[in-house]
């Protein structure tokens, strides 16, 4: 039967909240506005020789998920490293993932990926081949690219991504100002109380499988 | 009196002050408004109001809440008013048709005793909120003692069905009208804990729900009503209870139950069943053609079908989403996650059950220690007079319960000891863990040990069988001689283990003959005969001859060769239940025919009754499977003792009236829950190896499995509420049950039926159906006709009734926004209808780029038709100018209300599995979610 549209959306949004759930840290990712089967993302490097590089990067995600093709990843700018293309900025997913295997794969195992190839370099089979002689060579001179190439990252953080510029769920940077405290606040300190009118009813004791074994108090006194 | 009292909430905090002060003899007021209290009109309106003051003012002041509980008779007087005026309510509700089941607040407002038992429940209700916890403590006492067990309990068992239907209606009323968890509490207690006449109430209600009559529709509803109120208790009683153990899962299955499927497999599944039905008819495409194509369209996988499904499909997601959302939210203070691995699926059992049973199983032995050969003849008898007495009255399933353990135990000379002891087996009805289970096989050794001596033991031919016979469903790693190795090597006596062996052997001759049947539907049907006549021959043989034991032994070693055969072929060739029992009712047919000409004619017209009985229950399949397994043990017991004895035409009277038992267990569906019941409770001791447990689901989850597996023969109410209660059920995020209703890639043990085999043979089925008739498309179509002008009218009444309703509202407390007391037919999923409308309207255009949205809008029937009626808007003003046609001839066969059933169940049937899919994804999406992210959605949403 044809995958439905519904379908699709689904497994996006399981995905997704998979990914929620791992909690890989420097990696933020939203899917774009315009189309779930894009994701946008911006890693944060904290250590290792990209340490404190920003960089850019997109999901794209095939249309036949989970069956067909591995999705694309692609930087942009482009970074400096063996592995990503420095033209396209496309990082070779398909030497950790050669077939996407429905169950098996999952896009968080791609942020994963995303974050060790800037933690720990490997050249074999390299992309970008000049990278990877002069990481082999000359670590010197590849670590002098890198931080330039960290720097700049730097330097461009501000400036929004010409691709997702339209995109309502872009990501932007904006220098730190008084007024975000507030939102921070808030974010950090918000109550929920959305579902304190949605009760359910138990009586059992935990530990005890037996029903109606907790002798509740009177509980709605709220006069 | 009446301004009095009026004027006395003024005065009240003053008045109690003082009374306070001076002691409780100057408390009058109180007493003067008591009288009133269940008073009718005004006058008892403002009565109940100003004691509702009082009752505020002794929740901030204790001594007043002490003296009235101990000084005043208000809370007897409550509850026992609540009893007076129960009696008066109608005894039988009359209602027009058979779409009624379930009491509206316009259908009960128009009762006047109804309203009066109903303000006063109301009052109750809010007493027990407002009071001091005294009050409402003594309250609640007085209502169970003196409302519940008492008046509501007799009446939901009484004789004649108009009055146990009113009763029931009016029990679902008031647990959907009470909202105070302590109340409700006691309800439950009352619905899940109590007995009459030795007989759980919750049982009768369940065996209820598979009455045809209105009756059955009564107790649906009454399920749908518990089962959405979102409590563990319920919940656990009910289902959690039965699945905890995981016997319902193959073992290798076990640890995925809690697994996701992310990638919308089952949904997928669901939707691949929905039935096509071709149109058989291509004459009429002069004029049918624009119809049929839309019909077809709607049901097919043609892309146009696609985009209008896809259309319907998103509402459905919706309501998923927000009844899911509800659900979890609500489940939050549930103790455990019941994911198959919480509550584990040993640890599971309550101490005072663990004490009963092992005190009973001492009794057992014990007394199998004193019985001698002497005292079994008596004992028999015994047993027969029993099985008559409980013969003559045959709607009491505990006797018949009691008998069979009868027919196990003969060693137990007490029936009413035993029948005392039942209930609590059957009551509590856990799984038994493993110490118990040791013991227990400690116990099956030890009569294994007597076997030689004593001829009561039946047990170890009831039991034995019955734990190879779950073996033999189980991938058997072990040979038989290991299994029982293990067994007795629990015993230290190796004198014992030399007699168990022999007795393993006789067992074998048994197991052989039962491998036989189960090997026979694997062979030509010629076969099957031939094997029947040598087996029913053999049996007559032995019976004629009376064998002697040197001769068992014979035919033992030549069985036990036959026997290792026998299971290997089984274990290639897995056999279907149904195989196996038409294999069994035919054999059962022939022996019994056989036997019976041996007795007297008598036994043998009731015989020859009770056999077409089993020809009728044959559908019945889980259920006929129990009763093959008790009439297969009797038949070894029966077997064996033939073979032994010379008593045969006593031990054959015995068994055949305990072969009726049974057989009217079957009929009498009290008993078959019951011994289900039973049985769940008793095999787990039968086996000391984990993998020999049989498999269930509950006897809740299994009657309404059947139910629906008979879908097409139930009427269109039914099928709503049926389908209404899974898919409720369904919501549910609790693995055990989801994996169990949604996952259709988990293997269940071979007796239980999954969801998705039910759903698939329904498919099948309605598709065979579909080809009986000329157009079943029209038929169907017809059917959506008609639903949605049912809806039309239902939607129409509801505006009305709501206009009505509010400006009378004068309890501002009962107001509660999550308790809805006003439910109507299709009430299943209640979305707010602007809303929906909105949205759905919006979405239609967004995919079908139409502007006939203003034409659609007037379909907001609520959701279970709604969709669909949104899709065959544009096709039923077509439908109707053809209907409108002369020459048209399927009308007379929507004249049959069976037709119509099969039509309505096909409409019924496809929503389902679309509710199923959607519930399905939204899971997917959603198991993954913490609380918190639920918190983004805005709160008007969620409390719809």
């Amino acid at each position: 039967m044809e995958k439905n549209e519904y379908a699709l959306d689904y497994i996006l949004q399981a995905e997704y909240n998979l990914l929620r759930k791992q909690f890989i840290p420097g990696i933020i990712v939203i899917p774009s506005g315009k189309s779930n089967l894009i994701w946008n993302g911006v890693h944060f490097i904290s250590q290792g020789p990209y340490e404190g590089g920003v960089f850019r990067f997109s999901i794209l995600i095939p249309n036949t998920f989970p069956d067909g093709d591995c999705p694309q990843v692609y930087f942009s700018p482009s970074v400096y490293h063996p592995q990503i293309n420095a033209q396209t900025g496309e990082l070779d997913i398909k030497r950790y993932f050669p077939v996407w295997k429905r169950n098996g794969h999952h896009l968080w195992q791609v942020l994963r990926y995303i974050r060790r190839i800037f933690q720990k370099i490997e050249i074999t089979n390299a992309i970008n081949l000049d990278a990877a002689q002069l990481y082999e060579h000359d670590p010197g001179a590849f670590l002098l690219k890198v931080s330039e190439c960290v720097n700049q990252s730097k330097d461009n953080i501000y400036i929004p991504d010409s691709l997702t510029s339209d995109d309502p769920h872009a990501i932007v940077f904006s220098p730190w100002n008084e007024r975000l405290q507030a939102v921070q606040q808030h974010l950090l300190t918000g109550t929920k109380q959305a579902f304190d009118n949605i009760q359910g009813l138990s009586w059992m004791k935990p530990g005890v499988y037996q029903i109606l074994t907790r002798e509740d108090t009177l509980t709605s006194h709220q006069n | 009196v009446c301004v009095s009292i009026t004027r006395n909430p003024t005065l009240l905090e003053l008045c109690f002050d003082i009374s306070a002060e001076h002691g409780p003899s100057k408390f009058v007021i109180f007493s003067l408004l008591i009288p009133f209290v269940h008073r009718d009109g005004l006058a008892g309106q403002q009565a109940r109001d100003a004691l509702l003051l009082i009752m505020q003012l002794s929740y901030r002041n204790e001594p007043i809440a002490k003296y009235i509980v101990e000084n005043t008779n208000f809370c007897p007087i409550l509850a026992t008013g609540l009893s007076a005026l129960y009696s008066d309510l109608p005894h039988r509700l009359a209602t027009n048709n058979d779409e009624w089941f379930i009491l509206t607040k316009q259908e009960w407002s128009e009762n006047p005793s109804l309203v009066q038992f109903m303000n006063s429940l109301q009052f109750c209700n809010d007493v027990i909120q407002i009071a001091h916890p005294i009050i409402g403590h003594h309250l609640l006492q007085f209502i169970y003692h003196g409302f519940l067990v008492p008046v509501l309990g007799p009446s939901i068992h009484q004789n004649t069905m108009d009055e146990v239907i009113a009763a029931t209606a009016y029990l679902d009323l008031f647990i959907r009208t009470i909202y105070e968890p302590a109340l409700l509490r006691v309800f439950l207690k009352f619905i899940l804990c109590a007995k009459i006449d030795e007989m759980s109430l919750l049982d009768t209600l369940i065996q209820r729900i598979s009455f045809t009559t209105k009756l059955g529709l009564v107790s649906l509803s009454l399920f749908y009503t518990l089962i959405n109120l979102n409590c563990e208790d319920v919940m656990y009683r009910l289902i959690f209870m039965y699945l905890i153990p995981c016997r319902h899962v193959m073992c290798s299955q076990r640890r995925h139950i809690t697994d996701v499927e992310i990638y919308g497999k089952n949904a997928e599944k669901f939707l691949t069943l929905r039935p096509s039905f071709a149109n058989k008819t291509n004459d009429k495409d002069s004029n049918g053609t624009p119809q049929s194509k839309q019909v077809r369209v709607s049901f097919d996988q043609t892309d146009e079908s696609n985009e209008r499904y896809e259309c319907s499909f998103g509402a459905y997601l919706e309501d998923a989403h927000f009844s899911i959302v509800r659900c979890r939210v609500a489940c939050r203070c549930w103790t455990a996650p019941y994911d198959g691995e919480v509550p584990s699926s040993d640890t599971n059992i309550e101490e005072n059950d663990f004490i009963s049973l092992a005190s009973s199983i001492s009794s057992f032995n014990t007394d199998n220690n004193n019985s001698k050969k002497s005292g079994h003849i008596s004992n028999q008898k015994q047993s027969i007079n029993f099985g008559k007495n409980v013969a003559a009255s045959n709607d009491s399933g505990i006797h018949v319960d009691g008998l069979e353990i009868n027919s196990q135990l003969e060693s137990q000379t007490k029936p009413t000891e035993e029948s005392f002891q039942l209930p609590s087996w059957l009551a509590n009805n856990q799984p038994i863990p493993e110490e118990l289970l040791t013991k227990h096989s400690t116990m099956m050794n030890h009569s294994t040990y007597h076997y030689e001596q004593t001829d009561d033991d039946d047990i170890d031919y009831y039991q034995h069988p019955s734990s190879f016979y779950a073996l033999s469903f189980i991938d058997f790693s072990g040979e038989n001689e290991d299994t029982w190795s293990v067994n007795s090597s629990n015993t230290p006596n190796v004198h014992i283990r030399d007699e168990i062996k022999t007795c393993v052997e006789t067992l074998h001759s048994c197991l052989s003959h039962f491998r036989e049947m189960n090997e026979q539907p694997n062979e030509i049907d010629e076969n099957i005969d031939d094997d029947i006549k040598t087996l029913v021959n053999e049996l007559l043989d032995q019976v004629n001859s009376s064998i002697e034991k040197f001769q068992l032994d014979e035919v033992d070693s030549i069985n036990i060769q036959l026997d290792f055969n026998l299971l290997n072929e089984l274990l290639t060739k897995k056999l279907t239940f149904q195989e196996y029992l038409i294999v069994l009712d035919r054999l059962i047919d022939s022996k019994y025919l056989t036997k019976s000409t041996k007795t007297s004619d008598e036994l043998y017209n009731e015989i020859l009754l009770l056999v077409e009985q089993i020809e009728q229950y044959r559908t019945i399949i889980i259920t006929e499977h129990n009763h093959n397994t008790d009439v297969d043990n009797q038949y070894f017991s029966q077997f064996i003792i033939n073979a032994q004895s010379n008593y045969s035409v006593m031990s054959f009277l015995q068994q055949s009236t305990s072969m009726d038992m049974s057989l009217i267990a079957i009929n009498d569906l009290s008993n078959q829950i019951q011994s289900n019941i039973f049985t769940t409770s008793i095999q787990p001791q039968q086996t000391s190896i984990n993998n020999g447990k049989p498999a269930d689901i509950g006897p809740f989850l299994r009657t309404i499995f059947i139910k629906l597996e008979n879908m097409l023969h139930n009427s269109l109410y039914v099928n709503l509420l049926l389908t209404g209660i899974i898919s409720r059920l369904a919501h549910y995020p609790q693995p055990l049950l989801r994996s169990l209703l949604l996952n259709h890639s988990l293997v269940l043990e071979t007796n239980v039926k999954s969801l998705f085999q039910i759903l698939s043979n329904l498919k099948s089925k309605l598709e065979v159906v579909s080809q009986t008739f000329n157009d079943f498309n029209y038929l169907v179509e017809l059917a959506h006709e008609t639903l949605y002008q049912k809806e039309k009218a239902a939607k129409d009444l509801d505006g009305i009734q709501k206009r009505a309703r509010s400006p009378s509202r004068t309890r501002s407390k009962s107001a509660d926004p999550g308790k809805d007391e006003e439910r109507v037919i299709f009430e299943i999923q209640q979305i707010p209808i602007k809303e929906r409308v909105t949205k759905r309207s919006r979405i239609l255009d967004f995919f079908r780029g139409r502007s006939r949205a203003s034409e659609r809008t007037d379909s907001n029937v609520k959701e279970r038709d709604h969709s669909h009626v949104t899709l065959i808007d544009k096709t039923s003003m077509k439908f109707i100018n053809i209907r409108e046609n002369p020459q048209n001839p399927p009308t007379n066969e929507w004249d049959d209300p069976k037709t119509r059933n099969v039509a309505y169940c096909a409409v019924v049937f496809n929503q389902f599995l679309k509710e199923l899919a959607a519930v399905t994804l939204e899971h997917s999406v959603q198991q993954f979610d913490d609380d918190k992210i639920f918190d983004d959605l805005p709160l008007t949403q969620l409390l719809l």
